[in-house]
């Protein structure tokens, strides 16, 4: 045979296998069945994703800019229902353009400050969060909510996020069904008092989830360690509401003017970390294995505010670019493993290994590159995948199916030849 | 002719260089603790506390200690202060943020693949990084006095408050709230586990209701309360005295151990206990070395605080 002739035949084989293993490897992502048995890989690796390397170690999270004067938060401590509608208050005659309020008020007293608190909660640009829990297909609204009495007449959005594990959160819905009707996000509907756009240029992404671009770390004292905030970064203005209303002349009559007043629970005092509506993000300093939760739940809104009004989306790699991107590999890699059976290495199994781990590092530096700097995120699982079970497939077409298919093609060549005679 | 231009190019220069100093835009980007800022008004110096945000007209700040200030400039170039002192502004050193490069932020990502790393199986990789100590009983402290119910108003303008708690270490705040407004009238940090509200009728009105805590300072321990109501008129002396005359009338031959039962009890069953308990304690202070008396006033109390 011909060199040109085997070479060209190599690649027919090439492109064979690599469409047979791109289809086994879509099967094996879409069956329908709970995939821990088949696919314990993805199962292991759940709570983590690229993203979190990405954020956590490539980042520069020192750099000025990622201040952001347009939110300001306050920490509601131990929620003192006065206190509270005296903050609202003061952040509304100052001019702030919306207050966005992630507490729940379940239980009333009726008393002087629920009135108060009321009052407060009742101005237009005042908004406050409920949750709403999914079950069995229908959405409604979490039992876990505010008191009529608070949330009557108010402004409100939803404040779930979403998580694979119940722990991390990376996602969040910008819309969402609930009881029939379509509510916005907290965060949705907080930047869009900033930003009127904001509905419509999500609607027009047409992505029922949105990943959350983390880029903002917890702020305060207490935060100062490792995992959490280990620089000591401040990347949001967060005063105790008790420091606020006792200082709330240092802050001039137009002070909030075009910033958003974000109102929630960042720790009850200065004198020990509290683990309450504390979450896991990406930008956990220890990303893998068990760590402390890094963030609590106002600061992850903050921190989806950020995105929204800087338009800093993430966009994902539609899946149709991912299983090309997963042929591909196995089409190179069905080209070089061949070379290497050919030459009968004694390490032949090895260096195929071998290959497999650069190509890990290059593909893994890819993924983490492109998230980091240009805000795409690849499905690495699906890629890698590709890498590790070439070799296998390759093995497998070699000693399997190679010869049949050498004689199917023969067999038209013959055909091709005869009818042509 | 020549002085004069010296002198007008000389103020001229310093003007611009002072528009030029202050027209530096800053923003205040980090803010931890106490800081000031100065402003110059006229020829008046005037301070104020410093909020995150554009710093404008400012000459001056003030770090008082423990505090920390990050500032950018309009060159997005940082300047972090954490040492107490007064600092002028333009005399801010401010420098670039320098980050690593994304090479070589890859190179220690992959390089820390291969460190040596021991197996997680090998003794050597388990740290003494586990403090199994926990910090004694974290019940919360026992709210011993005053008790639910009626508090004699302006008593002797003392009022004690008595808590239990097992803790040799613990600093402990007292709270008292007005059980209306929920807004504390009075708080107070102590080590000790008992504390005498002097001038109690500053804080404790006539006829109104209150309740009190105590809570562990640096500890999440849900803490008990109670309420109780300031009796109308300062009446302590009086009830006392009326149920003394009372009992000389009856019978003048008997004891003060007798004189002393008689008015405990006759208090308590009037719904009084904590004029009772009060009254307890000042004959426990009149006669320290009575056993009798010591044993009958605590046993009262004890008994309440058991049944509780």
């Amino acid at each position: 045979m011909k060199p040109n002739q085997h070479k060209s035949k190599l690649k027919i084989h090439a492109f064979i296998s690599s469409v047979l293993a791109t289809l086994f490897l879509f099967i094996l992502h879409h069956l329908p069945i709970y995939q821990i048995f088949i696919d314990p890989f993805s199962e292991a690796i759940k709570n983590h994703d690229v993203m979190d390397v990405a954020f956590s170690k490539f980042r520069n999270h020192d750099d000025p800019t990622l201040f952001d004067p347009e939110v300001f938060i306050i920490n509601s401590e131990i929620t003192d229902r006065e206190q509270l509608a005296n903050a609202i208050d003061i952040v509304i005659k100052k001019q702030a353009a919306v207050v966005g309020v992630d507490l729940l008020f379940d239980k009333p007293n009726y008393d002087k400050a629920d009135t108060l608190l009321r009052a407060a909660l009742q101005h237009e640009k005042v908004i406050i969060g409920y949750t709403f829990e999914e079950t069995q297909g229908h959405t409604s609204i979490s039992s876990d909510r505010s008191s009529e009495f608070f949330s009557d007449k108010t402004q409100s959005a939803f404040v779930n996020l979403g998580s694979n594990d119940g722990f991390s959160v990376r996602t969040f819905e910008p819309f969402h069904e609930i009881d029939g009707q379509k509510d916005l996000a907290f965060a949705v509907k907080v930047a869009s008092y900033l930003d009127p756009e904001i509905p419509t240029i999500l609607k027009e992404r047409h992505l029922k989830k949105e990943w959350i671009n983390f880029r903002r770390k917890q702020p305060g004292k207490l935060n100062s360690i490792y995992p959490i905030n280990n620089e000591g970064l401040i990347h949001y203005a967060m005063v105790d509401i008790s420091d606020f209303i006792a200082e709330a002349n240092n802050y001039k009559d137009d002070y909030f003017r075009d910033k958003i007043v974000l109102i929630g629970f960042n720790g009850d005092n200065n004198s020990y970390l509290s683990m309450q509506d504390r979450y896991f993000t990406p930008l956990n300093e220890k990303y893998s294995g068990r760590s402390l939760p890094d963030m609590h739940g106002v600061i992850i809104h903050a921190n989806i505010i950020s995105m929204l009004l800087d338009k800093d989306y993430i966009n994902d790699t539609s899946e149709k670019y991912l299983y090309l991107i997963a042929f591909l590999i196995f089409f190179i890699n069905f080209m070089i493993f061949d070379k290497l059976v050919k030459k009968n290495f004694v390490f032949t199994v090895a260096t195929a290994r071998l290959i497999q781990v650069v190509q890990f590092i290059i593909l893994f530096t890819i993924s983490v590159y492109m998230i980091t700097y240009m805000n795409r995120k690849i499905g690495f699982v699906l890629i890698i995948t590709a890498v590790v079970l070439s070799f296998e497939l390759y093995e497998y077409y070699h000693h399997r199916l190679q010869s049949r298919f050498t004689k199917l093609l023969n067999y038209k060549r013959t055909k091709k030849i005869k009818g042509q005679k | 002719m020549k002085i004069l231009r010296n002198l007008i190019t000389s103020i001229v220069l310093m003007l611009t260089a002072s528009v030029m100093l202050n027209a530096q835009d800053i923003t205040v980007i980090g803010l931890e603790g106490e800081v000031y800022v100065m402003h110059m008004d006229g020829n008046k110096k005037q301070y104020a506390q410093l909020v995150y945000g554009p710093m404008k007209n400012a000459e001056m700040i003030v770090l008082k200690a423990g505090s920390m200030i990050k500032l950018v400039n309009e060159k997005k170039e940082v300047c972090t202060i954490n040492q107490p002192g007064d600092y002028s502004i333009s005399n801010l050193e401010f420098e670039i943020t320098k980050d690593q490069s994304t090479f070589g932020k890859f190179y220690d990502y992959f390089h820390s693949f291969f460190s040596s790393h021991e197996s997680t199986e090998s003794k050597k990789n388990y740290k003494n990084t586990v403090y199994a100590i926990s910090r004694g009983s974290m019940v919360s402290p026992s709210l011993d006095f005053p008790i639910e119910g009626v508090v004699p108003y302006g008593r002797l303008l003392s009022l004690p408050f008595i808590w239990t708690h097992d803790c040799e270490s613990c600093t402990y705040e007292l709270q008292i709230y007005d059980y209306s407004t929920r807004k504390t009238v009075f708080s107070v940090k102590t080590l000790d586990q008992k504390f005498d509200l002097e001038n109690s009728d500053k804080y404790l009105k006539s006829g109104n209701k209150y309740y009190w805590t105590v809570q562990i300072e640096g500890q999440e321990v849900d803490t008990e309360k109670v309420i109780f109501t300031m009796s109308k008129k300062a009446d302590f002396e009086t009830t006392i005295s009326t149920l003394k005359n009372d009992f000389s009338l009856a019978s003048e031959q008997i004891s003060e151990i007798g004189k002393s039962i008689y008015i405990l009890s006759n208090l308590e069953q009037s719904g009084l206990l904590n004029y009772s308990i009060l009254y307890g304690f000042h004959l426990k202070e009149k006669y320290p070395n009575n056993e009798d008396i010591n044993n009958i006033c605590d046993r009262q109390w004890y008994d309440y605080l058991l049944n509780k």
